[in-house]
């Protein structure tokens, strides 16, 4: 059975002959004299401001790639990201930031010179006593680039030569939630869009039959922090450039599947008609929102196809799992994410955004800190593997790490086997890798306590100008007027860490 | 205060012209319906109408005069549309006593009469206009005679003879100030249309002071908020953009004003700005490389995936996913020929193209980075692909190239990383570790 629509719709349908009749008297009078006056204002203040050509509220999109027209400002490097993101902020001085002068300071206190009279969080200003902390765990050197690693990352030290290392990260935010809002939106209050979606803005999408920015949420890390749908919304951005999470199982979109004894065949149809209905109600009320809901039912169908195709992992050998670690088998896990972002990324979607929670050892660290490598060290230096084997570290950027670091001081009782690290927001360590970043390369110093800066700091804000800078960007001009002023990524802040790029 | 008045009153000038002109152009067609339609009741209407245009004439003649009396304009270019204006009014008069007397005047002088007045009141309109916009308002677009000699500034043989006077910042004048600012028109008894004139200053003083852009006259003016009274470009034409701005500040303060201060000698950014502005000659590659968007619409039809990646360079990004090939890659890169010297980057990774095929991609000279991993691709094939002298990465991972191969692809001496993955050749292989110690990168993975 099939139905034909193709006589125009305004006046085969009642539905929408009842909207043309809504333009009723008063609609007619708001509408005309609002129009008479915007142009007699217009007249009044100079055509030129009212009607001028403005780039930020009308951009223009340009044809292959829907992104915005004169984008990349420049030649890229990168054309994808994986953004490992390790919620809860990994301790610096358990990981890469090796300080071995704590060895014979541990369990001094932390002199006042070095703390600088920098405000501490609720759980550990109190304290009585901020003794200092070694870690726990051996460090060597690996590769020809000789990088610190600990004993925890046996896998990550095999690829250092491979890692951009930036020992010397800021931020200003102390608290979960304000610092990892910062770290993906660039501002610690919610509102602002994410980064993916402003990559997704500003460049479109490279691949027509999936989102450009898809998200990963681990579901073995320990669910300690909560991670909010906003870290990776649209804010003020038409809302299809929103990240689109996938679930942590063997289904990852849902409803992708026709219903059962319904063969699809005129799905196609009946998506044509629901378009042209909607686009009746845009040209009436000119809601750009109508347009986004518009794309994603069209998303929506050719996800019916792409996704099962991009989560069949029937066709990875056994050598690829045993790569990735026995968990990346179980869907949903930082493993099979991992893996899950490799066949994304072949797939040219541009934005793939991983989240591993559970990172906050306020106590209890050596513990929870080893569980927490366990899940995800190998899988992430069989990603980078990977993608190296195959070519795509070419033209992929990965980066790797938290909100924040770890103090240098024992939250809570220092015993001889045990202590916890509250927030540190002074320093801490994140890794990129690929795309136009140095590989085999430190950046940044750090005091002998772990505690402040000495070389090289790089701000939140300059990780995102840089990050768009390997994208082609200059993040001064990725701009979008909302509610009267130009907002971008770096807001008015950022600097490209020069230092870093190849 | 007078003064003020005459100007005010006199600015309503421009806006009245058009009452004349139309009032006189309307009382021909009447007379030509009267003379053509056979309509002779219409008579009435001519006459009134030239009444009307008459009056109307001298009111904007008067407002005229006003508004010359506030200055600014050039000499010759006003006596001339101040004497056709006043020719217009009286002979607008004369055709109105005329028409109204036809009878004793005769049809003949009627006509010769109207005819003149079309003619003196088109001579007061094109001098007129050219006052307000320049002379060469009318022809500067003209598809016809020398047109746009100076628009588009004068033609270099390289980047590096640039001047950042004459090469950028005299086309930023002419374009932005010189629209009231030039011979002719010289308000505020300003001329910035060239450096000499630009140094003998306005009626505020000197324009710029060598090497102190902050002290500048016509920095102040520029940067001000453009509500304030002295912002320039006045009366809401089009402001300077911030990267203008930048050049200015940048030539007077650390070029020193220099009238021949070079281009090179500027700021990356400023350089960067300014190089896909300049005429050069025989356009080099960075300049005009126009994006054929219907051409790329058309690849993007057959399945391929198209990215601007500079639009500086016009460099494009052009990947066949491996489902949209189909078994027609080999028909399908013919047509990318057409833009054969804009590929930067491209993937075809599986999609089933041959050795035959690697002859077409030879023809890429500016590759870069070349993904055929996947592709029944072997040594014979890929010899061909020495000629791409700046290909920096390319990806032969699950092909069947062997170690022989590799030693045509030595040749390439931009080359940076090979990917050998899944290939027949052994990591040992002594021609591996030639291109290796050559400085390519090999990957093998596993």
């Amino acid at each position: 059975m099939s139905h034909h629509h193709d006589a125009p719709l305004r006046s085969s349908n009642r539905d929408l002959q009842e909207i043309e009749k809504n333009m009723d008297r008063r609609r007619f009078l708001t509408k005309t004299s609002l129009g008479l006056g915007s142009l007699a204002l217009g007249s009044l203040m100079g055509m030129e401001k009212i009607f001028a050509e403005n780039p930020q509220t009308q951009p223009l999109l340009s044809e292959s790639t829907n992104g915005l027209a004169g984008l990349p400002h420049f030649m890229p490097k990168a054309k994808r990201v994986i953004y490992l993101f390790q919620s809860g902020g990994p301790s610096q001085l358990e990981l890469y930031d090796y300080k071995p002068k704590l060895i014979d300071l541990h369990g001094q206190e932390l002199p006042d010179s070095v703390r600088d009279g920098q405000r501490l969080t609720g759980m550990s200003a109190d304290q009585s006593s901020f003794p200092m902390t070694a870690s726990a765990f051996k460090f060597s050197q690996y590769g020809q680039s000789r990088a610190w690693v600990s004993e925890l990352m046996p896998h990550t030290a095999e690829i250092v030569d491979e890692l951009c290392f930036i020992k010397s990260m800021q931020t200003g935010q102390i608290n979960h939630d304000p610092a990892i809002t910062f770290f993906q939106t660039g501002h610690q209050l919610p509102g602002r869009p994410s980064m993916g979606a402003w990559l997704s803005y500003g460049l479109g999408s490279d691949n027509q039959n999936l989102p450009s920015f898809i998200v990963l949420v681990s579901k073995n890390g320990e669910q300690d922090q909560p991670l909010y749908a906003r870290l990776w919304g649209n804010g003020f951005l038409p809302s299809q450039y929103q990240g689109i999470q996938f679930r942590s199982g063997i289904d990852p979109v849902l409803y992708l599947g026709n219903p059962e004894n319904y063969d699809g065949k005129d799905r196609r149809e009946m998506l044509d008609y629901l378009k042209s209905l909607n686009e009746v109600q845009l040209d009436t009320y000119g809601d750009p929102e109508i347009s986004a809901r518009i794309a994603q039912y069209e998303m929506a169908f050719r996800m019916q196809t792409s996704v099962p195709e991009i989560t069949d992992m029937s066709k990875e050998s056994d050598s690829v799992y045993e790569m990735y670690g026995e968990e990346s088998r179980d869907p949903g896990t930082y493993a099979a994410n991992c893996l899950l972002a490799r066949k994304l990324i072949e797939k040219d979607v541009k934005f793939v955004q991983l989240y591993h929670q559970g990172w906050d050892q306020h106590g209890n660290l050596p513990g929870g800190i080893k569980n927490q490598c366990q899940k995800t060290d190998r899988a992430t230096a069989a990603l980078i593997k990977d993608l190296k084997q195959r070519g795509l570290l070419e033209d992929t950027l990965v980066v790797w790490g938290g909100e924040f670091g770890r103090t240098v001081y024992s939250q809570g009782t220092l015993s001889p086997d045990n202590y916890g690290r509250d927030h540190h927001p002074r320093c801490f360590t994140k890794w990129m890798c690929g795309a136009g970043v140095k590989p085999g390369f430190t950046y940044g110093e750090t005091d002998d306590f772990g505690y402040n800066v000495v070389k090289d700091p790089v701000h939140v804000h300059d990780l995102q100008a840089t990050i768009l800078h390997l994208f082609g960007i200059d993040h001064q001009k990725l701009t979008y007027k909302h509610q009267g002023r130009r907002f971008r990524l770096t807001d008015v802040e950022g600097h490209v860490v020069k230092g870093i790029l190849t | 205060m007078i003064q003020d008045l005459i100007t005010f009153i006199g600015r309503f000038h421009p806006l009245w012209v058009h009452l004349p002109i139309g009032f006189l152009i309307i009382a021909v067609f009447f007379k030509a319906y009267v003379v053509l339609g056979k309509k002779p009741a219409m008579q009435e209407a001519v006459s009134f109408s030239l009444l009307l245009g008459t009056i109307s004439a001298l009111i904007a003649a008067v407002l005229g005069f006003l508004l010359s009396q506030s200055g600014g304009y050039e000499d010759d270019l006003l006596v001339i549309h101040l004497m056709a204006g006043w020719t217009t009014v009286i002979i607008s008069g004369i055709a109105w006593w005329v028409n109204k007397n036809e009878l004793r005047f005769g049809r003949k002088l009627n006509y010769t009469v109207l005819g003149f007045m079309i003619l003196a009141l088109s001579v007061t309109g094109h001098f007129g206009g050219s006052l307000t916009h320049g002379e060469d308002y009318l022809t500067a677009f003209a598809p016809f005679g020398e047109k746009q000699k100076e628009t588009k500034g004068r033609v270099l043989a390289k980047v590096e003879d640039a001047e950042v006077f004459t090469d950028v910042i005299q086309p930023i004048l002419r374009s932005k100030c010189q629209s009231c600012h030039r011979s002719g028109k010289s308000k505020g008894e300003l001329n910035l249309a060239s450096y000499e004139t630009m140094l003998q200053g306005g009626e505020n003083g000197p324009v710029f002071i060598a090497a102190d852009a902050e002290k500048s006259e016509l920095i102040r003016r520029v940067t001000l908020p453009s509500d304030h009274e002295d912002f320039m470009p006045a009366e809401g034409k089009k402001p300077l953009t911030e990267a203008e701005i930048q050049v200015l500040i940048w030539w007077i303060a650390k070029g020193k004003a220099d009238p021949k201060a070079s281009l090179m000698a500027a700021d990356e950014e400023i350089i960067a700005w300014a190089k896909p502005r300049l005429n050069i000659l025989g356009g080099e590659k960075m300049l005009a490389v126009s994006i054929d968007t219907v051409h790329l619409k058309a690849l993007e039809k057959m399945g391929f995936r198209v990215r601007v990646l500079s639009h500086e360079s016009g460099a494009l990004d052009v990947v066949l996913p491996s489902d949209a090939a189909k078994d027609r890659a080999s028909e399908l890169l013919k047509a990318l020929l057409p833009i054969k010297d804009q590929i930067y980057w491209l993937s075809l990774a599986g999609t089933g193209i041959q050795d035959a095929d690697m002859a077409q991609i030879a023809q890429f000279p500016n590759l870069q980075r070349l993904r055929i991993e996947n592709n029944p691709v072997s040594d014979s094939g890929i010899s061909g692909l020495r000629s791409l002298s700046k290909l920096e990465s390319l990806n032969l991972n699950g092909t069947k190239v062997s170690g022989a191969g590799l030693e045509p692809l030595a040749e390439i001496n931009s080359l940076k990383s090979l990917f050998l993955w899944n290939t027949a050749i052994d990591p040992q292989d002594q021609r591996v570790e030639k291109i290796s110690a050559a400085g390519v990168k090999v990957v093998f993975g596993g």
